[in-house]
């Protein structure tokens, strides 16, 4: 499919043109921020209007594109109690025709766990709010040149500069300029749109230059080959390390709300008077009330088994049953963690101990 | 077309107050072509809302076999169920499903098959025992062995009187010591000491359906296992926390199985390679 | 001064008049550290104590946090000043008994407002602001301190140390709700903000209570809000102002604000200030016959 080259001052000019195109551009923004030495820089993606300041293309946004497939909440239906009877109103699935853009490598491959879930490839359920927000969805990527210290693509078989799942892919390149690449018929769109400023058919050894210096940047490597067979070995549940690595998890949900395939939620009724809405949000596997039953009994009692749910839901639960890996390395879970638990000093152990036969030790205390 | 969150509504035909803290309602959809055509299999489960209070899940307690109206038995126990409890004859409630998998019965065909139930699991195993004496000839001696703390938490009271009338059922029932009343005609003991001690099943082409807290099924089996019994010859269902039902949600999964859409229904040597986490 | 502690803690470990001590070993990468859990008296070799020490270790004293089921029963604990006044705090609020801990301190020289501001060592621009209206640099009560303890003079009343509060407080009415609505819209319900605070204590937090539901559990914004507000006023006159919950916000929300500004309320109303003493209760927990207000009688 074709290639082009970009100027990167046009960013601004691509998202003029694709506003006039109708399209709904989201892309990562700044947040305004308090003065004083408590605050931190927060990049996130928002819907954005021609001339609106943005920051594609510096460094990875504090959160994902999450939000635009499947937000923190969102209505299931009306109903209103009449009497007797119960009238019910369904939710629009009408959404608009929307472009992402500046979506990280790792953001963007998270689109296909989430649809792994969400789609009828789960099981024949097709959660339409979610497929029909995809199905209207561009996704505009742009591979990353500064990876930071808490970044990990590359051991979850991703790259800085990879385009899985992306419709068109762009690569900053040393002089300055963009290495555009059209991926789907979605990006055709896109490239069609923003065709007057694109030029030539781009630098591809440049581009793959780019990604090779970036990729040298990751300082997080892991070997992630041993983690699902160790991971399937029953007998590794009860190990150890679980307790001596999670026990300092406090159970906030940063790491899953942060995460960009974490899809976990929650259902309940907003009522007001006789009627209301059932209303999806966001829910997570570290909350203490997550699996608790009405009578009591908590499947996952302490937190440290929360926390072990959380490394087998994105290293082994995702392999056996959507036969891919759960977890994009963004690196997201290990910035925002209060307590500095490590998802790679999880992925380390298990590769560590799955190198030493026999060498795992039951824990005592293990019920 | 509404999307897969959304229940259809059910008019509550009949309430049925079987413990102080236990109902059963019969359920008739609103839509008639629904209720014409909506298919079940045994062993499968159901979301049902209370519209304002929210959706719990339950088994559906009726037998595929009798159409007309499904049936549900619940406990009031959370937000959900205690609105739920709050309902009469006429009101609406919201249901979808049938959700998960099913009992094998076309595989116990020719067998002896005995049902062990502990408090408001007999829910589950009502379903597939309607559902076995209703094909009776195609099963050898059926027998139910169910067990509650106390008289009063016994359900289905008029159906254990109607089992035991019949004599192609063998009834068992039980009360935890301390439970019994001075007319109780039943044993007093737990549900495994029972079936180990007192009715001690032959394992010869038998199966075995359990269903109650996660601590009796463990009792249960291993008391069963006692007698003889084989893994794949004991049957069982498990009750995770669910929500969605379709394996999104993903609060109701041991390890790689989601009960919602693996489960309910598991065999105990499928239980044996599941983590413990239930 | 580290090496001191250690080997205080090391002894303490192998005598077994401890079960354990809480405090900061290296993280996982240069920036950070990370609270660990000593048992065995050679895990004492990997404690630090540095700018870089965040967290406020006595989260874990919280019975929340699962402390009574780990079977200790006398917990050593490395604090900082303002760790020290929430461990205060706890036993003023009966969380927490004196005799169940043992409280490491030393001097602290402050530490880094958030992790990803450490470039090597602490500076007034990356220093948090709570260490620079700090009056428990030198800890209030402590069971070891490395060398002789200084007399310090705490009477002052409580002073709100960040600046963005007088930034806040400038604007009018409508623009500050405007600000808070825009912040809190990046706010998923995380509670990493409650999960870290030493002070949120309650077994179930009313947000997650759903017999009756008091506040929204979704993170729209009546939901946001509601937890925002409850969160605030049930830390009035509790909160021993570590910063933690700003700090630990993945999103960069200053939650805390609210809670300086609360205790900045409680100085004036009560003349209180948390984490001072273990005998008087805060104010807003307690019922006296002389309170101003002739309602609640
Ligand atoms: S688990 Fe952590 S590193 Fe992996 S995708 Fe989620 S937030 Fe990113
Ligand atoms: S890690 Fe936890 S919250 Fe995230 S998807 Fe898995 S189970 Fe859900
Ligand atoms: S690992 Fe960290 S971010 Fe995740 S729940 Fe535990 S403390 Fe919170
Ligand atoms: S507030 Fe005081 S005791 Fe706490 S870190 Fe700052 S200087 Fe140290
Ligand atoms: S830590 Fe931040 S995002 Fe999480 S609940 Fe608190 S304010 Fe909201
Ligand atoms: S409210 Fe915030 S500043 Fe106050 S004690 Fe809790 S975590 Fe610390
Ligand atoms: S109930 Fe939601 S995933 Fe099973």
């Amino acid at each position: 499919m074709r290639t082009a080259t970009l100027q990167k001052n046009d960013l601004d000019r691509v998202i003029d043109l694709l506003s006039q195109a109708d399209y709904r551009v989201i892309a990562p923004q700044n947040q305004p921020r308090l003065d004083g030495p408590d605050s931190i820089d927060v990049a996130v993606f928002k819907e954005i209007q021609s001339g609106d300041s943005h920051n594609i293309g510096e460094g990875l946004s504090t959160t994902g594109i999450k939000p635009f497939l499947f937000p923190k909440d969102e209505p299931l239906f009306a109903y209103e109690n009449r009497g007797k009877k119960v009238v019910l109103t369904e939710v629009s699935l009408d959404f608009p025709k929307t472009v992402i853009l500046g979506v990280r490598p790792c953001d963007v491959a998270s689109v296909s766990s989430l649809d792994a879930v969400f789609s009828d490839k789960n099981a024949g359920f097709n959660d339409e709010l979610f497929t029909k927000r995809l199905e209207k969805t561009t996704f505009v990527s742009y591979s990353c040149t500064e990876p930071d210290v808490s970044c990990f693509c590359t051991s979850v078989g991703l790259a800085p500069d990879s385009d899985k799942g992306s419709d068109l892919h762009m690569t900053e390149l040393p002089d300055g300029t963009l290495h555009v690449e059209v991926k789907t018929k979605a990006g055709e769109k896109i490239a069609a749109v923003i065709d007057a400023l694109l030029s030539g058919d781009g630098d591809a050894v440049a581009r793959q230059q780019a990604g090779v210096a970036a990729a040298e940047k990751i300082t997080r490597l892991r070997d992630s080959a041993p983690i699902l067979p160790w991971l399937q070995d029953l007998g590794n549940f009860g190990d150890e390390m679980w307790q001596r690595l999670g026990e300092k998890c406090l159970g906030c949900g940063a790491c899953t709300f942060e995460c960009p395939t974490c899809h976990c939620f929650d259902i309940v009724d907003e009522n007001s008077g006789n009627k209301g809405y059932r209303v999806k949000f966001w829910d997570s596997c570290q909350f203490d009330h997550f699996t608790l039953h009405a009578s009591g009994h908590n499947t996952r009692n302490s937190q440290f088994e929360r926390y072990r749910n959380r490394f087998n839901c994105k290293f082994k639960i995702y392999e056996d049953v959507f036969g891919e890996k759960g977890c994009v390395g963004c690196g997201r879970c290990i910035r925002g963690c209060p307590v500095n638990l490590d998802i790679t000093e999880y992925m380390a152990e298990v590769a560590h101990k799955a190198a030493i036969p026999n060498a795992m030790s039951a824990d005592p205390d293990f019920e | 077309m509404p999307n897969i969150y959304q229940p259809n509504l059910m008019t509550i035909k009949k309430v049925i107050n079987e413990t102080p803290d236990t109902k059963t309602f019969h359920l008739v959809f609103q839509d008639e072509e629904l209720q014409e055509n909506f298919e079940f299999e045994t062993g499968q489960f159901g979301e049902y809302s209370c519209f304002g209070a929210g959706e719990s899940t339950f088994c559906i307690a009726s037998s595929p076999t009798r159409k007309g109206h499904i049936e549900c038995c619940f406990r009031k126990t959370g937000k959900v169920t205690n609105a739920l409890f709050e309902l009469s004859e006429g009101d609406t409630i919201g249901f979808r499903g049938p959700f998960g998998n099913t009992f094998p019965i076309e595989e116990w065909e020719g067998k002896n098959v005995i049902f062990v139930g502990g408090g408001i699991a007999l829910p589950p195993l009502r379903s597939v025992i309607w559902n076995l004496l209703d094909l009776r000839d195609k099963y050898k001696d059926i027998s139910i062995v169910y067990g509650a703390r106390s008289v009063a938490d016994l359900v289905y009271k008029q159906e254990i009187a109607e089992w035991e009338a019949r004599d192609d059922v063998n009834m068992v029932k039980t009360v935890d010591p301390g439970g019994e009343t001075d007319d109780w005609d039943g044993y007093v003991g737990f549900v495994p000491h029972i079936l180990e001690n007192d009715f001690k099943p032959d394992p010869e082409n038998t199966v075995v359906v359990v269903c109650g807290p996660p601590i009796m099924i463990k009792f249960t089996f291993e008391a069963l296992e006692r007698l003889g019994f084989k893994q794949d010859q004991l049957i069982t269902t498990l009750e995770n926390r669910m929500k969605c039902g379709l394996g999104k949600c993903g609060r109701c999964n041991i390890g790689s199985t989601y009960v919602c859409i693996d489960g309910p229904v598991f065999k105990a040597a499928e239980i044996d390679l599941l983590p413990p986490e239930y | 001064m580290i090496e001191q502690i250690r080997e205080k803690a090391r002894e303490l470990l192998e005598s077994g008049e401890l079960d354990v001590v809480i405090g900061y070993a290296e993280g996982s990468d240069p920036t950070r550290t990370t609270p660990i859990f000593c048992r065995k008296p050679e895990d004492t070799d990997k404690l630090v104590l540095d700018g870089r020490c965040v967290n406020t270790l006595p989260a874990y004293l919280n019975k929340r946090h699962e402390y009574p089921k780990k079977g200790w029963k006398k917990t050593g604990i490395i604090g900082k000043g303002c760790d020290i006044r929430a461990i205060t705090q706890l036993i003023a609020e009966n969380q927490l008994k004196r005799d169940e801990v043992y409280i490491f301190g030393a001097e602290c020289e402050g530490v880094v407002a958030h992790p990803e501001k450490w470039d090597g060592s602490l500076h007034e621009g990356n220093c948090a602001s709570k260490c620079s209206a700090c009056d428990v640099k030198i800890p209030l009560d402590t069971d070891f301190y490395p060398g002789e303890k200084p007399e310090v003079d705490r009477s002052g009343p409580y002073m709100v140390s960040a600046p963005a509060l007088a930034t806040l407080v400038k604007m009018d009415d409508e623009d500050r709700f405007a600000f808070w609505r825009d912040d809190f819209d990046r706010c998923f319900k995380c509670y990493a903000c409650r999960e870290v605070c030493p002070h949120c204590s309650c077994n179930i937090c009313i947000t997650d209570r759903t017999m009756p539901s008091w506040v929204d559990q979704a993170a729209h914004t009546k939901g946001v809000f509601g937890w925002h507000l409850t969160r605030a006023m049930h830390l009035v006159g509790r909160c021993t102002g570590c910063g933690e919950c700003t700090r630990a916000c993945p999103v960069n929300i200053q939650v805390d604000l609210f809670n300086q500004k609360m205790k900045e309320v409680i100085q004036e109303s009560f003349d209180y200030k948390s984490g001072y003493s273990m005998e008087v209760k805060p104010p807003l927990i307690t019922y006296n016959t002389d309170d101003q207000e002739t309602y609640i009688r």
